[in-house]
């Protein structure tokens, strides 16, 4: 009788062991034909987790440290400013195609796609730039997220269908610039301190403009290189200031600048940490000068700008503006037309203090505000990433220029389901009909 | 088999076959993974994922072609490559960015899934070295704070994590510091830069003009450094960090060189040459933009160290001074700034024109001899 109870109890424990499996019924499987032991290993130690340098072996060869800014130019070169080590890339995409390109971007959740791809979540991702390819109207991410004690970037190519990958930079060609000045080590005494944030790239004209703030000096500088970059090109070096009622001075960081033709001068249009609105002439862009910018604008305290562009908007009557639009990072953006800037930059400038009202040359108040960033999408569109103010996401959706309003963030009178547009309302309705469209909302197109 | 045997046997095995599938479909019902819809996924016995490689990359056997790597709950595939390994199906997929401790990743291959994460030890909670200005005083026009962490610190809304408060009044001060999306973290991010808005220490701009300076003479400011901060890891601060300070009169001066107090070491000695610069000068500054040379101008390698306050630093060379009372210098940048911002060239906020030209002035020389013995140690 014992024997076979043993049988009993072997044949069962067999059998237990086949149907039950090796997996945690709570957890994770880490289920193989490995032994146990195996499945509980070491996540790598701090130590080991090396930081900005990945160790050898790892699929992470990302040419970058911390990518701040990216921008392209009209041939859909892209450039990458790289704070992490001081360096811009110029990186040459690989041809794609976007069945979806000249259409608009109305993504929920951005952040949970490109959390995904990077294997994370949306609590650990940065989104640090974002711009536009010229051609395939892609929106390129500058992203990043922990690994291991560093923050690491990447660069995500999303479009309007919503299908993201990483952009591979082994199959773009890529130019380093080593734009920073070679005397900023002179000084340096094994003190472990990065020195610069690049905050803004311009291309104007064949040339690329770099606008830096340091974190351990208020010194402040803008380089600019002629491109393309052939190893032989010098940095042009400026010191800019920041001039007020032609008494004093100041050094100022640049936060975002573009350059247009301004009454036939082409023209550096700036945010200065300071105060918001400067001018100065990019012909005063001489290796070694010290330029001191107009003030044109002063809107008032508590503004504090974003992104700047530069574009044409044509109205529903059919007339064309230039305007400057200027994010800001906690109010509506603003759109100043380009002749007013014009206007104001004939002139001294700000130099007396009539009132303290602000000085807005007329800028009009959009209803654009938790930008993130933004970007020129096309003429007809700006792309801006924002965090829905409720759930607290990321979007990636695109305004139409001139109207600076997305219908579907509103709750309006027209949409309840019996309004009725009387006839002088065709218009309106015809306009909210094309923005329904624009939205991804065609369902609620009213014939 | 003898009958009684068989039966045993018989009534085991059956006994087995019903706990274990009571067992399997309790597992079934219980395990999130396994969907209840029109079709039933199966136990993936044949999809296996071995974790040894975790978390550089992981190993997966499938029949299947189609294998997919996600993050449990996500709809966007990992990024990363898939290759076969020499013996199929088994294959590696390595993901460009490694799987984060802690998380749990899907294996999907066809119907199946399995999952599987790589073991996370909470990680270490930082805390706050040191806020700098560490002096007990600050002019009303101070520029900026630096504040240092034991560990890399994750960055986003930095400002959230920094209160400030009028100790007099009791009340919070808002709008004092720079809002910048560009955070000004070190490179290996233990320390930050906070400055204080520029449109508001400046004379003659609307902020000024309108809301003053941020700090007032005479008041007593408390800067908290809130435990809501999280390092890179994770992990928030064990504790709120306090400093405290009294306001005095802005400092509108240029940095003066000239006027620095040298004390000289002596000569085949490591005594540190100590500089007095008669105003708390900005710590980083001392780190970056002094150098001391010696006699042909080679550059003289050693240690700066600041006392507190920040008026006075000394720097130990690594090897001893020369044996002769050769002539050394102190090179200052010209960006060598005090807390105010003021450098070399002109103060923060100057009258146009007051700038010193380029050139020479970009790099300020103060020459000193080491003492021989027997020479007074005056200073110079």
């Amino acid at each position: 009788m014992r024997s076979s109870l043993l049988r009993w109890i072997g044949s069962t424990a067999l059998l237990a062991v086949v149907m039950v499996g090796c997996d945690d019924p709570d957890g994770p499987d880490e289920c193989t034909d490995r032994d146990a032991d195996t499945a509980t290993m070491d996540a790598a130690t701090p130590e080991e987790d090396a930081g900005t340098e990945p160790d050898a072996g790892s699929a992470l060869e990302s040419p970058f440290e911390a990518i701040t800014v990216l921008t392209f130019d009209a041939a859909g070169t892209l450039y990458v400013a790289d704070s992490g080590d001081g360096r811009i890339h110029a990186l040459t995409p690989p041809d794609a195609t976007n069945p979806t390109a000249g259409t608009s971007y109305n993504l929920r959740d951005i952040d949970a796609t490109l959390a995904a791809l990077l294997g994370t979540t949306p609590s650990d991702l940065r989104v640090r730039d974002l711009a536009v390819h010229p051609t395939t109207s892609e929106a390129y991410i500058a992203i990043a997220r922990p690994v291991g004690d560093a923050l690491v970037s990447a660069i995500a190519v999303v479009n309007q269908a919503g299908e993201a990958r990483l952009l591979e930079t082994a199959s773009s060609t890529s130019v380093t610039l080593p734009f920073a000045p070679a005397d900023d080590f002179r000084f340096y005494n094994d003190f472990p301190s990065r020195d610069l944030s690049i905050t803004d790239l311009t291309i104007y004209d064949g040339r690329l403009y770099v606008a830096g703030m340091s974190n351990a000096d208020f010194a402040s500088t803008l380089w600019t290189v002629p491109l393309p970059f052939d190893g032989e090109a010098t940095v042009t070096t400026v010191e800019i200031y920041h001039g007020v009622h032609g008494q004093t001075e100041t050094r100022a960081p640049i936060r975002t600048m573009t350059i247009t033709e301004i009454d036939g001068e082409p023209t550096i249009i700036a945010a200065y940490t300071c105060t918001p609105l400067v001018t100065f002439p990019v012909s005063a862009i001489v290796d070694g000068a010290h330029v001191t910018g107009r003030t044109i604008a002063e809107l008032g305290y508590g503004n504090t700008p974003g992104d700047m562009e530069v574009f044409d908007v044509t109205d529903m009557t059919g007339s064309t503006t230039s305007v400057m639009f200027l994010q800001n990072l906690n109010q509506g953006a603003q759109v100043i037309p380009l002749q007013a800037i014009a206007a104001a930059d004939e002139g001294p400038g700000i130099n007396t203090f009539l009132g303290l009202t602000r000085v807005d040359l007329g800028a009009f108040d959009t209803p654009m505000s938790g930008m993130v960033q933004l970007a020129d999408q096309d003429p007809r569109r700006l792309l801006a990433i924002r965090r829905d103010a409720v759930e607290g996401d990321l979007e990636l959706v695109s305004y139409l220029k001139g109207a600076y309003f997305r219908l579907s963030d509103f709750q309006s009178e027209y949409e309840v389901p019996d309004y009725v547009y009387p006839p002088e309302q065709d218009p309106t309705r015809q306009f909210q009909n094309m923005m329904k469209v624009e939205e991804g909302q065609e369902e609620f197109v009213v014939e | 088999m003898p009958g009684a045997t068989r039966r045993t046997w018989l009534v085991s095995v059956a006994a087995t076959f019903v706990l274990a599938s009571v067992g399997l479909s309790a597992r079934l019902r219980a395990d999130p993974s396994i969907g209840s819809g029109t079709r039933e996924l199966h136990r993936c016995g044949h999809v296996r994922v071995d974790p040894a490689a975790l978390p550089r990359w992981v190993e997966l056997a499938a029949d299947e072609a189609e294998v997919e790597v996600r993050v449990a709950g996500a709809s966007t595939p990992v990024a990363g490559s898939m290759a076969a390994e020499a013996s199929a199906p088994t294959r590696r997929f390595e993901p460009v960015f490694p799987f984060t401790p802690g998380l749990v990743y899907v294996v999907r291959a066809g119907d199946c899934e399995r999952r599987f994460s790589v073991p996370s030890e909470p990680p270490p909670e930082p805390v706050v070295r040191a806020v700098y200005p560490r002096s007990e005083t600050i002019p009303e026009n101070i520029l900026r704070f630096y504040i240092y962490f034991s560990e890399p610190m994750a960055d986003g809304d930095f400002l959230s994590h920094l209160r400030l408060e009028d100790v007099d009044t009791g009340e919070e001060l808002t709008g004092v510091f720079f809002e910048n999306i560009y955070e000004l973290w070190s490179q290996d991010r233990r320390r930050i830069t906070v400055l204080v808005d520029p449109g508001r220490v400046k004379t003659g701009l609307q902020a000024h003009r309108r809301w003053g300076r941020a700090f007032t003479a005479g008041h007593t400011y408390r800067l908290h450094v809130l435990p809501t901060w999280r390092s890179v890891r994770g992990a928030t601060l064990r504790e709120e960090y306090t400093a405290t300070y009294r306001a005095v009169a802005e400092d509108r001066r240029r940095v003066d060189v000239g006027a620095w107090q040298l004390r000289p070491p002596a000569s085949g000695s490591l005594e540190p040459l100590i500089v007095d610069f008669l105003e708390p000068v900005d710590h980083v500054s001392v780190h970056r933009m002094l150098s001391v040379v010696g006699a042909s101008g080679e550059r003289v390698e050693g240690r700066w160290q600041l006392e507190r306050g920040e008026r006075v630093a000394r720097f130990a060379p690594r090897a001893p001074w020369s044996r002769d009372a050769s002539e050394h210098a102190l090179r200052a940048d010209g960006r060598f700034e005090d807390i105010a911002g003021n450098n070399l060239g002109a103060s923060f906020d100057h009258a146009i024109g007051e700038v010193r030209a380029e050139g020479e002035d970009r790099i300020v020389r103060r020459r000193f001899s080491v003492i021989r013995n027997g020479e007074s140690n005056e200073r110079e």
